[in-house]
């Protein structure tokens, strides 16, 4: 009898403990806002993934950010499902600028809550960049990582052969001429003296702009209505005859099978002299652990001309970070607080210098200790100065992406003139924009 | 009442996961709703189904799946069927070839493409260099729209050609081995046992095997987006399951797409009831 008493005694002082670390537990967990951020993976993780856990340090008990990474593809299904859905599951999100019209309609507005804690001119911070994230006076993603699309190019080899870096379309094909080589004599080339990317739609449509629009060529009028005539004129021709004259003269490996990716490991296992890349992928071959192009690489602008009637401009990615407009309101002001640690000065420093992320910045931008580390700094800044620009700012840009892509590959592969490819691009934009 | 009170659970179950989705995406096959512009969907009856099949494009697209499908089932047909009687004769290690040659299938199809990606890359990629090393040149199997059809058939029959292998190696080891000494004692050639004993007892098998390799094959998609991520060189990868991929995921048309998923169920259950019909007729089943 004693023994049950006892018993009954340890079991209800043991429920009663439990019942009291669940209470405060919860109290304690009610108090901290947690966020829940997801973005795409690779190089835009392992530069954001440090701060993050920082900001998790220093805001302990007050908010925690659970972050989640997937497939780039992925991220704007998951993104599109979420909204469709209206579960808001992701309270930040990554948003690239190229898509992100597709998804502006369901992002939270940062205006009030910027005036609130006094952020001040968003143009002082970012220049530019914020423009892409700028829709009707309201302010929907902070730009975190972004990169201009440069000329790589093996300086090496360039001063072997008494080459500059070209500065014309023509001088492309002049260089790709001088530099494609049969090094051991079987017959088969060994080294490509340049390469185009055409194998889907997002290179495809990457690639074309990196030649087209600086050279004052467009792909919708100024006003986002229409196609844009320049895709019948001069910058777009010239572009296409540069294209097919690389290929048919074998100065390019397939471009219809041929990625990004084959272009840095093109690079640093020494096969290609020259290619139009984006300036974040500098670090993957300036890596001496993975590349024997390591030390070797130069980086110049872009071709730029005035051929067509638009401001010749470079094609500048980038990812911002929005909040999700179905969050709660406490979630939104501390994803707010979240998004804006992650664009500031110090933070935006570390990434540049130590995980090779393209600040958005411009005071790191202009940092001395940037530009002393990063060789295609100079570049960078020249090409940001000039003025650069998303391709298609437009809700349709998937649908123009593809039938640029279908149109170009067709012209590489001869089934139609170049001629036909620009009417033919100019006919179907104009049905996308008119539906 | 009583005793089907019991199936509730699970009719509720299969009601929420199956059948609401289905009603509910049949529904959106009336409506036009793009996704990106954040409005409503708009009802507009059988428009979406109309501008489908009214399209040239994407009845190009449906008879380039149909091809696909005629194409792959009787390579895989013919290349199981062949492996099936390899293994089936008295071979050393006959069991090792088995778990061997069934590896393909067991590849989740996304990742069986995106090895053969790096195995047909053009310029480097270890096919071209073993042909090169027998005097052939590199072929751009990735690249030339002229190959890309072959080069999916090429997948899909090395990745399923072992589920006709594995049915029909199951079906003649069940052959009652008395039959054929009968037929042997009676004088019959291998020829005429294969012709009027081995074929017609596998048959039953072999048309359960072609119905789900044709309903799976009518809905290729990993295979080609996991090598091109796109629909292939000037499109000529373009079939039913890319079709509907693009425009659901890439461009967010979800009422269109809706209608191209119906069109593709309306195709495989008539595929299937020909099928069914057929083999009825044989009393086969």
């Amino acid at each position: 009898m004693k023994g049950n008493r006892l018993h009954k005694l340890f079991f209800s002082v043991g429920l009663f403990a439990l019942l009291i670390t669940l209470v405060v537990g919860a109290k304690g967990q009610s108090q901290e806002v947690q966020i829940n951020l997801i973005t795409s993976g690779g190089g835009a993780t392992a530069a954001w993934r440090p701060i993050v856990e920082k900001f998790n340090k220093e805001f302990a008990g007050q908010y925690n950010v659970d972050y989640t990474t997937v497939e780039h593809q992925a991220l704007r299904e998951k993104l599109m499902l979420q909204f469709i859905t209206k579960t808001p599951i992701y309270d930040v999100f990554s948003v690239l600028n190229t898509w992100a019209q597709e998804v502006i309609a369901y992002l939270e507005p940062m205006n009030e809550l910027m005036e609130k804690y006094n952020f001040g001119d968003v143009h002082k911070v970012f220049g530019g960049l914020i423009d892409d994230y700028i829709d009707d006076g309201k302010i929907l993603a902070l730009p975190l990582r972004a990169g201009t699309m440069l000329l790589f190019y093996r300086n090496d080899w360039m001063l072997d052969a008494g080459l500059q870096p070209p500065r014309s379309l023509e001088e492309i094909v002049q260089v790709a001429r001088k530099l494609t080589r049969d090094i051991d004599g079987d017959g088969k080339i060994d080294r490509y003296g340049m390469a185009l990317k055409l194998e889907s739609k997002s290179w495809t449509i990457e690639t074309f702009s990196d030649f087209f629009m600086p050279h004052g060529g467009w792909f919708l009028t100024e006003d986002l209505t229409e196609a844009s005539p320049s895709l019948k004129g001069p910058a777009a021709k010239k572009t296409f005859e540069m294209m097919r004259t690389l290929w048919a003269e074998q100065l390019i490996p397939d471009p219809l099978g041929w990625t990004y990716h084959d272009a840095v490991a093109a690079f640093q296992t020494g096969r290609l002299g020259l290619a139009d890349a984006s300036s974040v992928r500098a670090a993957l071959i300036e890596d001496p652990n993975v590349s024997e192009a390591a030390g070797k690489m130069g980086y110049a602008e872009l071709p730029r001309a005035q051929l067509g009637s638009h401001k010749p401009s470079v094609y500048a990615w980038s990812w911002g970070f929005a909040i999700n407009a179905d969050s709660d309101p406490a979630k939104k002001e501390a994803a707010y607080r979240f998004v804006t640690y992650m664009a500031q000065h110090d933070n935006q420093k570390w990434m540049a210098l130590n995980r090779a992320n393209g600040p958005t910045v411009l005071s790191v931008l202009e940092d001395p200790d940037y530009l002393r580390l990063n060789p295609a700094s100079a570049a960078i800044m020249s090409t940001y100065q000039k003025g650069t620009r998303v391709h298609t700012p437009v809700p349709q840009a998937a649908d123009i992406q593809q039938v640029v892509h279908e149109e170009i590959q067709a012209m590489m592969v001869g089934y139609i003139t170049i001629e036909e490819t620009c009417q033919n691009i100019y006919d179907r934009i104009n049905q996308i924009m008119r539906q | 009442m009583g005793p089907y009170v019991w199936f509730l659970p699970a009719f509720l179950v299969i009601a929420f996961v199956l059948i609401y989705p289905m009603v509910w995406s049949l529904s959106l096959s009336f409506h036009q709703w793009r996704v990106i512009y954040a409005t409503p969907p708009v009802y507009v009856g059988l428009q979406n189904y109309v501008q489908l099949l009214g399209d040239s494009f994407f009845q190009e697209v449906v008879l380039r799946t149909i091809t696909l499908v005629i194409i792959v089932v009787t390579l895989q047909f013919l290349v199981g069927f062949s492996l099936a009687l390899l293994l089936h004769s008295d071979i050393k290690g006959r069991y090792v070839y088995v778990v061997l040659f069934t590896i393909p299938m067991f590849l989740t199809p996304s990742i069986a493409a995106l090895m053969w990606k790096q195995i047909l890359q053009k310029e480097w990629g270890v096919l071209n260099y073993v042909l090169s090393l027998i005097g052939f040149q590199e072929v751009g199997w990735l690249s030339d729209p002229s190959i890309t059809f072959t080069t999916i058939v090429m997948l899909l029959v090395w990745q399923q050609s072992p589920f006709f292998m594995l049915f029909l190696l199951a079906g003649l080891q069940s052959i009652p081995v008395e039959l054929t000494e009968v037929a042997k004692l009676d004088g019959a050639t291998s020829l005429q046992i294969f012709r009027h004993i081995t074929l017609p007892w596998l048959i039953p098998l072999l048309s359960i095997a072609i119905l789900f390799r044709t309903m799976f094959t009518l809905r290729t998609f990993d295979v080609v987006y996991g090598l091109w991520r796109s629909s292939g060189p000037v499109n000529r990868g373009m079939v039913l399951g890319v079709y509907l991929y693009d425009k659901f995921k890439s461009t967010w048309q979800l009422g269109l797409s809706s209608s191209i998923a119906y069109i593709l169920l309306l195709l495989t259950i008539l595929l299937g009831i020909v099928f069914a019909i057929i083999t009825f007729k044989r009393g086969k089943i």
